[in-house]
């Protein structure tokens, strides 16, 4: 029977088993590839060296790992935070609340893409929205684990979703008129 | 009811993010980004044990003129009187040695 997470998480920290932190990686590495290629707009390479970053951050800090919430959720938080610091790094100008509601184009993606699918049409959202729906919609994650993983208030998480929700059909639905005409 | 977009939204989403991206050599580059493996912790403890071990033999040793003999053993801690300076001795350089263990694996 495989192993669970906490059991792998025990085995490295007791033995420093790089097998097993292996494990942990490959069993995770997709999902956490995947929200920071939402978070940079697609950008693989840019979202491939944040993953790699998260995962070091997660190996190094394995020991605050503490099993009450699942090992998913408290390394979708690293990714996230390792996102924001990389975006602080690369706007040092930035105070933090408008690191948190930064559209995308502001970090890079180009504003003119984000109409032409759904995938682009999340670079209007900012990095918490995209986080946000990105986990609650398909990552399996409940609007407590986003609200742990975004490091906010339940009710904060729950207006990232709905708010993101409103600017996605809003997007697309001027895609679907631009379409039309 | 719900809204039949908004479900189409949360259709369209959840299939966007249902993707599961290949490992491609991704898990390998990053357990080669790993710092230099610790020694295990086992054998941390084992050495730590082994280095205090071996103070309390050097010490006897020293202290019992270098007869090892469970008879002259004895006979040197029991002719050092409570509190005397013989044991006190005997712990501090446990003690060093130790930490030098201690050291010693913690550089690992």
């Amino acid at each position: 029977m495989p192993l669970t997470d906490p059991e792998l998480v025990a085995r490295v920290l007791a033995d420093d088993d790089r097998h097993a932190f292996g494990e942990l990686v490959r069993r995770s590495q997709s999902a956490v590839r995947l929200l920071l290629r939402r978070l940079t707009c697609g950008n693989a390479a840019l979202s491939d060296d944040l993953a790699q970053e998260a995962f070091l951050r997660a190996y190094r800090g394995l020991g605050s790992y503490r099993g009450g919430a699942r090992f998913s959720t408290w390394l979708h938080r690293i990714a996230y935070h390792t996102f924001l610091d990389e975006v602080r790094r690369t706007h040092p100008a930035l105070g933090e609340e408008a690191l948190q509601d930064l559209p995308a184009e502001s970090t890079g993606a180009e504003a003119a893409l984000a109409r032409h699918d759904l995938s682009r049409a999340m670079g209007v959202l900012s990095p918490a929205e995209r986080t946000a729906i990105t986990l609650a919609y398909g990552g399996d994650h409940t609007h407590e684990e986003v609200a742990a993983i975004l490091s906010c208030p339940l009710g904060t998480a729950k207006s990232h979703i709905a708010r993101g929700m409103v600017k996605l059909r809003a997007c697309l639905g001027a895609t679907a008129a631009e379409g039309d005409a | 009811m719900s809204d039949p977009r908004e479900e189409d939204l949360s259709d369209m989403l959840r299939r966007e993010n249902a993707t599961y991206l290949q490992d491609d050599g991704f898990t390998d580059r990053v357990l080669g980004r790993l710092p230099p493996r610790r020694a295990r912790s086992r054998q941390r403890s084992g050495i730590v044990v082994g280095f205090a071990l071996l103070a309390c033999l050097l010490t006897t040793l020293v202290l019992s003129g270098g007869d090892l003999r469970p008879s002259a053993v004895v006979a040197v801690f029991a002719s050092a009187p409570l509190f005397s300076v013989l044991p006190l001795v005997t712990l501090v350089a446990a003690a060093v040695v130790a930490a030098v263990g201690l050291a010693v694996t913690a550089s690992d």
